[in-house]
């Protein structure tokens, strides 16, 4: 069965771009427009498998998703990406603070992307 | 094109928009940490996203934007007028680079010095950003951490109140481990009534805070009863004593800096007595013996007198509180005789001591060494009753309250009642007494005492709920420190052991109503209903489709009427009419709602014009301030779209030609800085939109002598006209005044190309000036224009059309009314002069205008333009809805038709134009 990820981004581009490259490698996805959403989402029995969130968006950023998620008992041990343009050293500690698990830098490569997915979900 | 990069443009664009517009609120003064946060993530998002293609000029550009807006959001460097010019022309930039990849697909190479030169210009501000003119500082924005460290280290003013809520055990174990070096901190923490919806878990928050030695939730205001309980609000309040180091608590409320506050405790402010003052004080031998051990340098006396003292006093006493205090201060500060003192003194009052204005330390007492020595013998011996009750006690107890409960709640005969409540009373007080709240004894009292002289133990039960509740919070509050599981299995516990607690559904467990939530509406409609975007081509085929409908159910009547006439079926005839009227009344409908989807609010096309006006008035040196209004009246999308470039042209004319510079305007007596209004009404089915400026207005005399000299009109023409009719000139084609073309507006297209724009939707324009005093443009259009709805008017045994905005009125004019003013025919109606033309001689149709049997004339009462004209035609019909198609192939040169409309019996009507044939 195709594993679910979920990408969480304010902007429809990237939303788009990264679930293109991310269906073709046959994942299921599913997508969310901020952190207040992507919270309702999942707390309305959403469970993927993998959750890839942009840093600077509005309502909820993904600092404060990453915080909230890792609060709840269903998603403590969910695998979480942040996909970002910040490259700042402080910032990434702060979300391995928070437990994320991985940091990646946009703009990134479909390749590259689906490369360190399989990686935290072996047998993907 | 790919749709990635069909999205992405499109997001762009919209992008573009909000950042313009949230600059020109910036420059209004809205200064606002939250608006520079915005555009700082828009720009910051569209850097992002240009990364995905390879479009390096707009990434350059754009990263230039979020480094200034970075800089600005951390009031590294104001936000100024200058930096906004920048930025904006970065935005325009970007809206250049992405009509060309829509139209070529790629960016020229061209254009990567204008990216150089704006990134650089952006870049230059964030050195040299002191010359600025400065429009507003982001200074309210400050990053979390700061704010919460800074109140943290401020030095310690009054003890807060509330501390006298953390039970004696507690301040004496935080005031030994203060002693012992650590440093206390008080947090307060408030969070926001609606932090439940924004994903918070306060109660999370504060268990998962560092070190914490005590903790206790209250309530701000009352709870309400539990039916208008709103469990969605948060109103808890927290308050937290921890050994945690004040960065370590920056770092964990950094979320919630405004929420909380964390005061450095003075380990002083822990030693607070408390307890039942026992009827007052009336220690006065007590204290004289001990300040005169204290003040003769005898620890061991006044330890031995205070330890007597102790064990003779009941335990629940202040005294007995504040005589353990002064064992505890006598262990760790034997010197600070000061100290000691004024707890001493503070028995003679039985008030808190007073710690504000201590003076240094004094000399050690002489027996220093062996006091401290056998102080720290057993200070578990103390007798208190504030130790933590075992969890079977806590169970009697509770069992114990709820006994009283029931009892209080029994029908009882009024003889038994006084004693009854009397003993409840009693019981309730020592059960209070063993719990450590002495203060209750008083409120007990008082409901005790409200009880028996209203004979019914209502005081007392009430009481007895709000301490059932008071002792829920408590219960949770106990075990934050402790683990999360263990938590929940107590506050279930508490749950069953007290069924009837007011409070318990608003109580933020973390594990259990926060999560819950999710199984309620208020979540579900956040993913569920929101707009949902759908291609325009989908809504114009909808469009066109209920078009043909309202076409097609207009058979029905014919049907009817054939049926009847033809094949004499009056029983089916009535039939098809009543299910026709079924079928009108739906369709209507139908097309109202499609119509509504097409709706667009004009705001649509007025967003661009505050930047519009401030670009060209700065360019043009003049001052003007721009009024929007009716901004969310609505019309057909098509008909919004049309409006955008006449509207964009009337605006820039109105400030190239009709606002003076300041200069002018005060040598006129007007206020330096010039209004322009646009303002969006809806009247009946039309939107009027008026464009009202208070310029110099239009000078008539000009117009005309400007119009002869380019040849528009005649000698003849020039003596006969009125004002009126000259100002409205400017609409004839190949008619400009400007002395010299500016840059701004005569770029070729001038009033007459607005006209022809506003009147191919149907729409009409009117222009009213006055010199001196500006200039009132109106356009009035039709709400839509897909269905029109036209009147049907016979003439020469042919029917014609004429649009229902036209028409004024229909009235019969007997022949004899109708007068002959030189060669043209009149009629009076109401006192007005209609001037009247025959439909048949406009049409160059043979046939005389026929009367009806009172020989009157059917007259179409029509306003075309300004201008008021009768019409004299054969008869009138009802009016009916059309989609009217323009005249296609050979016929589109008939210029007398506006258009032809397929009826319900298949037959053509064709629609005049009036504006033509008049």
């Amino acid at each position: 069965m195709s594993k679910t990820i979920f990408i969480v981004d304010d902007s429809a581009t990237m939303l788009m771009s990264v679930k293109l490259s991310l269906v073709s490698a046959n994942f299921t996805v599913e997508t969310a427009s901020d952190g207040v959403q992507a919270l309702s989402r999942l707390k309305s029995g959403l469970k993927p498998d993998l959750i890839i969130t942009d840093i600077n968006m509005p309502h909820m950023g993904g600092m404060e998703l990453i915080k909230n998620l890792r609060a709840m008992p269903s998603f403590r041990f969910t695998p979480i990406l942040t996909l970002t343009t910040e490259s700042l050293p402080e910032k990434r500690n702060e979300a391995k603070k928070l437990g994320a698990t991985g940091w990646i830098v946009k703009p990134v490569t479909g390749a590259d992307l689906v490369k360190v997915i399989k990686q935290l979900l072996p047998g993907a | 094109m790919n749709p990635l990069l069909e999205q992405f443009l499109s997001e762009s664009r919209e992008s573009l928009q909000s950042i313009g517009e949230k600059l020109m609120q910036l420059e209004q003064g809205a200064c606002d940490s939250g608006l520079i946060n915005e555009v700082f993530r828009l720009v910051h998002t569209l850097k992002g996203n240009s990364g995905l293609f390879e479009f390096p000029e707009m990434t350059r550009a754009l990263h230039a934007g979020e480094d200034v807006m970075d800089a600005v959001r951390n009031g590294t460097i104001p936000y100024s007028r200058a930096l906004a010019d920048n930025l904006l022309e970065v935005a325009d930039f970007v809206g250049f680079l992405c009509d060309e990849i829509e139209s070529k697909g790629s960016i020229a190479a061209s254009h990567s010095a204008d990216s150089a030169r704006l990134a650089a210009a952006l870049r230059g501000l964030l050195q040299s950003h002191a010359d600025a003119e400065v429009v507003c500082t982001a200074m309210d924005h400050r990053p979390a951490d700061n704010a919460a460290s800074s109140e943290s280290a401020a030095t310690p003013g009054d003890a807060p109140a509330t501390l006298g809520n953390v039970p004696e055990v507690i301040r004496m174990d935080a005031y030994r481990r203060a002693k012992g070096g650590e440093s206390l901190a008080w947090i307060t923490f408030s969070p926001q009534e609606e932090c439940f919806f924004q994903g918070d878990d306060p109660f999370f928050t504060v268990r998962q805070s560092p070190e914490p030695l005590w903790g206790r939730i209250g309530h701000r205001e009352p709870w309400p009863p539990l039916a208008e309980l709103n469990a969605y609000r948060c109103i808890l309040d927290f308050e937290l004593l921890t050994v945690a180091q004040p960065e370590e608590l920056a770092e964990h409320f950094r979320y919630v800096p405004d929420q909380v506050t964390i005061v450095a405790v003075d380990p002083l402010w822990l030693v607070l007595p408390q307890g039942d003052p026992n009827g007052g004080p009336v220690y006065e031998d007590f204290v004289a013996d001990a300040l005169g051990f204290l003040e003769a340098g005898d620890p061991t006396a006044l330890r031995q007198a205070a330890q007597t003292m102790l064990e003779l006093s009941n335990p629940v006493l202040w005294l007995s509180s504040a005589l353990r205090w002064l064992l505890l201060l006598m262990e760790s500060e034997p010197g600070n005789r000061a100290v000691l003192r004024r707890l001493i003194e503070s028995l003679r009052q039985l008030t808190p001591p007073d710690w504000t204005s201590l003076e240094a330390p004094e000399e050690t007492l002489s027996a220093a060494g062996e006091l401290s020595e056998k102080g720290l013998q057993q200070p578990g011996d103390t007798p208190t009753r504030h130790r933590e009750l075992s969890q079977q006690e806590a169970a009697t107890l509770a069992a114990l309250f709820e006994a009283q409960w029931e009892i209080l709640s029994l029908d009882d005969e009024p003889s038994w009642q006084a004693g009854r409540l009397k003993a409840v009373a009693g019981v309730l007080v020592q059960c209070c007494n063993i719990d450590g709240d002495w203060p209750a004894r008083g409120a007990i009292e008082t409901a005790l005492a409200q009880a028996l002289s209203a004979g019914e133990a209502l005081p007392l039960l009430s009481w007895l709920e709000a301490r059932q509740s008071r002792q829920l919070i408590n219960t949770i509050a106990r075990q934050i420190p402790a683990q999360a599981n263990a938590t929940a299995a107590v506050l279930s516990e508490s749950k069953s052991a007290q069924p009837e607690q007011p409070g318990v559904s608003a109580s933020p467990n973390g594990s259990g109503p926060i999560n819950g939530l999710s199984g309620f509406g208020r979540r579900a409609e956040d993913s569920s209903t929101g707009p949902i975007k759908v291609d325009q081509v989908k809504i114009d085929r909808l469009m066109n489709l209920i078009g043909e409908m309202v076409v097609s159910k207009n058979a029905l009547p014919y049907l009817a009427q054939r049926a009847e006439n033809q094949f004499g079926v009056r029983e089916l005839a009535r039939e098809i009419k009543a299910q026709y009227t079924v079928i009108n009344r739906i369709v209507e409908e139908m097309q109202d709602a499609i119509m509504q989807v097409r709706m667009r609010p004009v705001s649509f096309v007025f967003q661009r014009f505050p930047r519009l006006v401030r670009d060209i008035s700065h360019k043009l040196g003049k001052d003007v301030q721009l009024a929007l209004e009716g901004e969310d009246t609505e019309a057909d999308k098509n008909i919004i779209e049309c409006l955008a470039d006449p509207l964009i042209h009337i605006v820039r004319n109105s400030l190239d030609h009709g606002l003076e510079t300041p200069d002018e305007r005060r040598a006129c007596g007007k206020a330096a800085t010039g209004t322009l209004t646009i303002r969006a009404t809806q009247e009946a089915d039309q939107v009027l939109i008026d464009i009202i400026d208070d310029g110099k207005g239009i000078d008539p005399a000009i117009i005309k002598r400007k119009a002869y000299e380019k040849g528009v009109i005649d000698e003849t023409t020039l003596e006969r006209i009125t004002d009126r009719e000259a100002i409205n000139l400017v609409f004839a084609a190949g008619f400009s005044t400007a002395e010299a073309v500016s840059d701004l507006s005569g770029r070729g297209v001038g009033m007459d190309v607005v006209r022809a724009a506003v009147e191919k939707v149907n729409g009409t324009i009117l222009l009213e000036s006055q010199v001196g005093k500006g200039t009132h443009i109106r356009i009035a259009l039709p709400l839509s224009m897909a269905v029109a709805k036209v009147m049907i008017v016979e003439s020469d045994r042919q029917v014609f059309g004429v649009p229902m905005e036209y028409v004024v009125e229909t009235v019969r004019v007997p022949r004899d009314a109708i007068r002959a003013i030189k060669q043209n025919q009149a009629v009076v109606l109401r006192g007005q002069i209609v001037p009247l033309k025959a439909l048949n001689t406009l049409l160059e149709l043979p046939a005389e205008p026929q009367a009806n049997a009172d020989d009157e004339l059917a007259v179409l009462v029509a306003r075309v333009g300004s201008e008021v004209v009768g019409l004299v035609v054969d008869n009138f019909h009802e009016t009916v809805d059309v989609i009217q198609k323009p005249l296609g192939g050979v016929l589109s040169g008939l210029n007398a038709y506006s258009g032809s409309a397929l009826m319900g019996d298949g037959s053509v009507l064709m629609v005049l134009n009036l504006k033509e044939i008049l």
